[in-house]
């Protein structure tokens, strides 16, 4: 029998038969096919297969680890604080944002030395040292982000304050109009009280 | 009084936002689970899907503002969660790790597994995910986003960023390219012989 290869179309929906997704009636003719070639038999047969190994790979893990729980809120809730708990801080929260950037800067060189220090020496250590130099670098990214929408709210924060303030100076100004003393308002033989409220001359 | 685990998730997103810790603990416990088999398809090791959890966390305490309650809290969230995946799944992909194989430990097994074939649909779990690792990127992401976390066409479409025609045939030629990769490494095609599985 020659090693015949079919083409691609063919396999593409010898593919979607395997991953049960074709129409019926499509289905059908695609089955009718796969009885006349048995390349396409065989390929279909590797292809389930394969996508038998994939769903084990996914079905091999059903929960997570134990213990993840306390690292996704032990890493999680410190940039929590300082994002949503801005408003009770002590601190001002540009101060509090400047403090995490200077905390990140500080903190850095020892975890990435580590990282360093918690790999092999073999010679694969270049590709550890990278995947390790990478997570650094996504963890930076993500305090980045943290310290980004921090300094957003600190001017958000900023504007309220000066809405605020204009506000009170607003207030502050009637007020001190209504507390002012009127002028001495005598009967002026010459100004005649318009209906429309307006003094006339 | 409701607790973080039942109340619904705009309130529980507005809680958040206003600083309530057990409001976050609550989230968290929420999408844990989800979140963590998102990460685990996308990772060499259980390890890696631990670090890539606590980093999807980490993008979704920064990104929480941008949620709009019009919109289901867990799609949204699994959405954020596979980009994370997607781009550390990328930048794995350019630098591989050697992962010395104690550093693999174990994964628990469905029940619905017989017991004398365990280990071999272990073995042959790892051999196709070894494999997928392999292929190029254009045709793993696809392939990942579609068999293994059952993504619609159409969603791998948009998560990608490509075409859906693009997306079909990749798959389909990543699917084909697995099989014949499989084949070549000298398993032998069992698949084909064994019953049901003919057409």
């Amino acid at each position: 029998m020659s090693d015949h290869r079919p083409d691609a179309r063919v396999e593409d929906l010898v593919s979607a038969l395997a991953a049960g997704e074709l129409a019926a009636a499509e289905a059908e003719r695609v089955r009718a096919q796969l009885a006349r070639d048995p390349q396409l038999a065989r390929l279909y047969g590797e292809i389930r297969a394969v996508r038998r190994g994939l769903a084990d790979t996914a079905a091999t893990a059903e929960s997570p680890p134990p213990g993840l729980r306390d690292r996704i809120l032990t890493a999680t809730l410190p940039p929590f604080r300082t994002l949503y708990q801005r408003r009770t801080s002590y601190w001002p929260t540009w101060l509090a944002a400047a403090a995490a950037a200077a905390a990140m800067l500080f903190f850095q060189p020892p975890l990435v030395r580590g990282a360093l220090d918690s790999l092999p020496r073999a010679s694969d250590g270049v590709s550890n040292l990278r995947a390790a130099a990478n997570r650094q670098a996504d963890r930076a990214l993500a305090e980045l982000g943290v310290l980004r929408a921090s300094v957003s709210f600190a001017l958000e924060d900023r504007m309220d304050q000066l809405g605020d303030r204009l506000q009170d100076l607003e207030r502050a100004t009637r007020h001190r109009a209504e507390l002012s003393p009127a002028p001495a308002r005598g009967p002026d033989p010459a100004a005649v009280e318009t209906p429309q409220g307006g003094i006339a001359p | 009084m409701d607790s973080p685990a039942n109340i619904p998730d705009a309130r529980l997103v507005s809680q958040c936002l206003s600083g309530q810790e057990d409001a976050w603990t609550g989230f968290v416990d929420r999408f844990r689970e989800p979140v963590w088999h998102i990460a685990y398809r996308f990772s060499a090791t259980s390890d890696d899907a631990d670090e890539l959890t606590q980093d999807i966390f980490m993008r979704l305490v920064s990104v929480l503002p941008r949620y709009r309650p019009s919109g289901a809290l867990g799609a949204w969230v699994r959405q954020v969660a596979t980009n994370v995946a997607i781009d550390a799944y990328r930048r794995r992909r350019r630098t591989p790790v050697l992962v010395p194989d104690e550093d693999m430990p174990e994964a628990p097994v469905p029940a619905s597994w017989q017991p004398d074939r365990i280990a071999e649909r272990r073995e042959e779990a790892a051999r196709v995910r070894a494999l997928l690792d392999r292929l190029p990127p254009e045709l793993s992401e696809p392939l990942i986003l579609r068999d293994l976390m059952d993504c619609d066409y159409p969603e791998v479409a948009e998560r990608l960023g490509i075409p859906l025609g693009t997306v079909k045939s990749r798959i389909h030629r990543g699917r084909r390219t697995l099989a014949r990769a499989r084949r070549e490494l000298g398993r032998p095609a069992r698949a084909t012989g064994r019953k049901g599985e003919n057409p």
